[in-house]
């Protein structure tokens, strides 16, 4: 596949499973066995079912999270993204409870493509600064 | 060397700054004078700035080293990517943390702006605070409304 190619897949994965959360199409983008490596969490997140639960959880806090690609640079088989996700915290989020700020949460995550599909992704998420936006 | 290997030798020689040796008489040939650095809890504008934030981080942390981890470099003309390993030792009060002497081990993403003459023209720095502040005790400050 062509670097363009891989970029592609992974603006469709974003746009499908993390922004429309559409997992109907989950197989359609990963590969048997992905999983997302986030440095914060000590387990990875693997598979469609644990990746749900996440997106349930942070869509469950911030409603209207408005989760965008801001930049996004690719080479071979490898594809980094930077994203900005802007959402309004309405319920509790790590135990803090609605503050109905606005925060935007920042990462950046590079996806491993393989044959056209996402095997693996090593996220790198501002966790602490997103909870520090909610003090 | 073509423009990829030349960003490659770039970002490699711009972590190799924050290590307690390394010369910070930047040459501009490599890094532009007006950079950008641009972390999540800070801004620094230019060159001057950029030195002395990384003079500000190796007092704080001993033995500071950056280390891109394996396949953690992804390469364009003009923009780059690093994924990398932060270790070092803190010594010194940091984000309203005492000196804990903690060893501290912590990750992090880089994505690198070039101009048309290979300089680094910005940098948007994104690493795990939480473990970070976890590693030098700092998390309950953090949920300390």
């Amino acid at each position: 596949m062509s670097v363009e190619a891989n970029k592609t897949i992974v603006r469709g994965y974003v746009d499908a499973i993390l922004v429309k959360r559409d997992f109907s199409k989950f197989n359609e983008f990963t590969a048997p066995g992905f999983y997302i490596d986030r440095s914060a969490v000590p387990e990875a997140i693997k598979g469609e079912n644990a990746l749900h639960s996440q997106m349930d959880m942070l869509y469950g806090a911030f409603p209207d999270l408005d989760l965008q690609i801001v930049d996004l640079v690719a080479e071979g088989d490898k594809v980094v993204v930077r994203f900005a996700a802007p959402g309004t915290h309405k319920n509790t989020f790590a135990g803090i409870e609605a503050t109905g700020k606005t925060a935007t949460w920042k990462g950046i995550v590079m996806y491993h493509v393989l044959d056209g599909k996402i095997t693996e992704a090593w996220a790198n998420w501002d966790d602490y600064g997103l909870l520090e936006q909610l003090r | 060397m073509n423009q990829l290997q030349q960003n490659k030798s770039t970002i490699i020689r711009f972590f190799e700054c924050f290590s307690n040796d390394a010369n910070l008489e930047f040459e501009e040939n490599w890094i532009h004078k007006d950079v950008q650095f641009i972390l999540s809890f800070a801004h620094v504008d230019g060159l001057t700035q950029v030195r002395n934030l990384i003079q500000k981080e190796r007092s704080v942390f001993e033995n500071l080293k950056y280390t891109i981890i394996d396949s953690g470099l992804v390469l364009e003309e003009f923009s780059g990517a690093a994924f990398w390993l932060m270790t070092g030792k803190q010594v010194v009060s940091w984000n309203g943390i005492p000196a804990t002497c903690n060893e501290i081990n912590v990750s992090g993403a880089s994505l690198f702006s070039f101009d048309v003459d290979g300089k680094i023209k910005e940098i948007r720095i994104q690493i795990d605070l939480l473990s970070l502040m976890s590693q030098i005790n700092g998390i309950t400050k953090l949920y300390n409304f």
